[in-house]
């Protein structure tokens, strides 16, 4: 992955919108803006990580897999990042 | 029609002449396409083919006049599976070893019988040789026989399991079909040809077993696999099969039965669990096979239930005939062993009682020690936790018999499944739970590798608690989107024959928990030919060393905080995460080391960790009980 890329990775956007949501807010009172700046911090945060969560999901079954066929969606999941 | 019988094995090929004795009986579309594969797949001028035609009325006479290459004899009528291949036997030349070939056989590996040989050459007390069998549609059909005593119905090792390379090795067997058997005639002048006590069925066991009272063992080639397109020449008619079948079954009984009970030289009671997905389930399993194999009779009695700490009845059917028949067997009250946590010792019944267990912290809780002082005495898997029960007071002698791997489905030959973006892979199977530490190697190979690095992290993980949302607890860790790469191959549930080749498709497993009680993925892990990195901490420590794996330093240790209610007031280790860190760059950017400690790894499973290496230890001290 280029350099390039890399700075156009899926926090890019929300990157973008903090700096124009800050750039707005420069009127607001200090704690207000500290606030906001917490929330974009943890929503960054989320976004991020969706990359991470993949495969990932809150049931607690079991689903009956071949290992090859497992392996070759995981491999689909990792080459499509 | 007759070809040039082998008076010679050539120079550079097969050191004995041999002939391949093809039994038919019609289905001349069977044969041919048999001969074909063979003439394919054959040096001729090391063997010859000699087709034992038993009275076919089809076109089978004018199809082999077209293969001259093929030396025929023709019986007049059908004289049965075993006098048909006994005319083959008599008819192969005196210096000759002999192998019997189904005519429904595929041979489609050119070097099958230099290698069959060379198997059968290996050693002078090797009679018999088999080899792998598949189905058409690839499923392993057979990779060696047993029979049972007590049902006396004969098993195929490994049938209907995916292909994934299991049973390479060659392994000495109890008996092996005779669709393809390598007679050495050394054998074959000891006890000469099959038993005209059988029509067809069970003449190949019991060949094998007559091969054993003279002094010859069966091996299974595993590196010699052929397909069988099953089509006996009785199946087209279920009443003829059934009778003979039942006729065969009977003689067996009356020559076999009584030396088949006499292999059991010993008997314990083992109570436990089989049929959960739980750790001790799964060696609970591998343990019964290897004692079998090792001459116990072993009853099963499943320990838990309502009443215990685990209520749940268990389901019948273990999915192995073998232990199918265990668990049917009739308990009795000599030696009882049960394998399972401390609390349900009292459980033991016997006349002397053993308690089997393992814990993942330094001490064990009041009640397991408690239970511990009520037996004969304890077995644990490791010194690490002989010195926690003996820290927590338990007074009886605890004794140390570590379990085992199975070599059989983990070994280096297992296939892989490559990734196509050619990343080194990282690999963890775990529980999701405080002891994994997933936190630790998550976070820890986030930070070490940047996300345009050719590595990844697999992290197959079982998570069956409700309480827990493993995409939160992920999602809260803060992983960086530029950092290191990170997939979840997430509950799972993969058939236990192929997980091989999940560890195959790996580069390096990563155990970096707080605290084992054994450690199975890890150790089927080395024993496929992965480096490892774990955690210098925990009853593993009875198998890794820094001579096969890295071991990853701790910060000392810390309570063991978690749901496990066992856990309580005992602490396990604090693994060290920039070592962590370290130990995964280090094997990232050192793969041949990495590849040799694999090989090692391996290598060190083969040779002292298998199932059968357990159920020795386990023998030893059975022995030693009943005689004390």
């Amino acid at each position: 992955m280029s350099a390039s890329a890399e700075a156009n990775g899926p926090g890019e956007p929300l990157r973008d919108l903090r700096r124009r949501l800050l750039l707005l807010a420069r009127l607001l009172p200090v704690e207000h803006l500290r606030l906001l700046d917490a929330d974009l911090d943890e929503l960054e945060a989320e976004t991020g990580a969706s990359d991470f969560v993949l495969g990932l999901s809150d049931s607690v079954d079991l689903s009956a897999s071949d290992v090859e066929t497992a392996l070759r969606e995981v491999w689909a999941r990792t080459q499509a990042e | 029609m007759s070809a040039r019988p082998p008076d010679t094995a050539a120079a550079d090929g097969l050191s004995r002449p041999v002939t391949i004795v093809v039994l038919c009986w019609n289905r001349w579309a069977l044969t041919r396409r048999c001969l074909d594969s063979l003439r394919e797949n054959t040096d001729l001028e090391r063997a010859e083919v000699l087709v034992v035609d038993n009275g076919s009325t089809d076109e089978t006479p004018q199809g082999l006049a077209g293969y001259p290459w093929v030396r025929s004899i023709r019986n007049d009528a059908n004289l049965g599976f075993v006098r048909g291949n006994n005319v083959g036997i008599a008819a192969a030349p005196p210096g000759a070893d002999v192998v019997l070939l189904n005519n429904d056989v595929l041979v489609e590996q050119s070097d099958w019988l230099a290698r069959l040989q060379e198997c059968a050459l290996s050693a002078p007390d090797v009679g018999v040789v088999g080899c792998r069998l598949t189905m058409p549609d690839g499923r392993l059909l057979h990779a060696g026989t047993y029979v049972l005593p007590d049902t006396l119905w004969g098993q195929q090792i490994g049938s209907g399991e995916t292909e994934v390379g299991q049973y390479a090795a060659d392994r000495t067997v109890e008996g092996v079909v005779f669709a393809c058997a390598y007679l050495r005639r050394e054998l074959l002048a000891s006890i000469g040809g099959l038993s005209e006590d059988f029509e067809s069925y069970f003449e190949d066991t019991d060949y094998c077993l007559r091969a054993r009272g003279a002094g010859f063992r069966t091996v299974c080639c595993g590196g010699v696999t052929l397909v069988h397109d099953e089509h006996g020449s009785t199946s087209d008619d279920p009443s003829f099969f059934d009778g003979l079948f039942h006729r065969s079954r009977k003689v067996f009984e009356k020559k076999w039965k009584r030396s088949l009970e006499e292999r059991y030289t010993r008997s314990l009671s083992w109570q436990s669990i089989l049929n959960f997905p739980t750790g001790y389930a799964m060696s609970s399993r591998e343990l019964l096979k290897g004692l079998d194999a090792e001459g116990v009779r072993t009853a099963y009695s499943y320990v838990y239930g309502p009443g215990s700490p685990f209520p749940p009845l268990e389901p019948q059917d273990s999915g192995d005939y073998l232990l199918n028949v265990i668990a049917g067997r009739r308990d009795h009250d000599g030696l009882g062993v049960v394998y399972a946590q401390g609390d349900v010792f009292e459980r033991c019944r016997g006349r002397r009682r053993v308690g089997y267990t393992m814990l993942e912290v330094d001490g064990f809780p009041r009640e397991w020690v408690r239970q511990a002082n009520l037996m004969d005495e304890v077995w644990v898997p490791s010194r690490f936790n002989r010195e926690g029960l003996l820290s927590c007071g338990v007074r009886r002698p605890v004794h140390v018999l570590p379990l085992g791997v199975d070599v059989d489905h983990f070994h280096p030959g297992i296939r892989s499944v490559a990734n196509p973006r050619g990343d080194f892979v990282f690999l963890s199977n775990f529980e999701w739970g405080e002891r994994k530490s997933p936190e630790l190697l998550l976070t820890a190979f986030n930070r070490t590798f940047r996300a345009k690095d050719p590595v990844l992290l697999l992290c197959k993980v079982i998570n069956r608690d409700p309480g827990i949302r493993v995409r939160d607890l992920v999602s809260r860790l803060r992983l960086s989107p530029s950092g290191g790469r990170i997939a979840f191959l997430h509950n799972r549930e993969l058939p236990y024959h192929q997980l091989g080749v999940l560890y195959r498709s790996a580069d390096c497993y990563v155990s970096a928990g707080r605290g084992e009680g054994w450690d199975m993925p890890l150790m089927e892990a080395m024993a496929c030919g992965l480096p490892s990195i774990a955690t210098d901490w925990g009853a593993h420590t009875e198998f890794v060393h820094d001579g096969i794996s890295w071991p990853l330093r701790v910060k000392g240790t810390i309570p063991a905080v978690a749901k496990c209610p066992y856990y309580a007031g005992f602490s396990w280790a604090e693994p060290d995460p920039d070592h962590l860190s370290h130990l995964l760059r280090h094997v990232f950017e050192n793969r041949e080391e990495a590849a040799a400690k694999g090989r090692a790894a391996a290598a060190e499973m083969r040779e002292r960790w298998t199932w059968r290496h357990a159920a020795r230890r386990i023998v030893e001290r059975v022995e030693s009980v009943l005689a004390g």
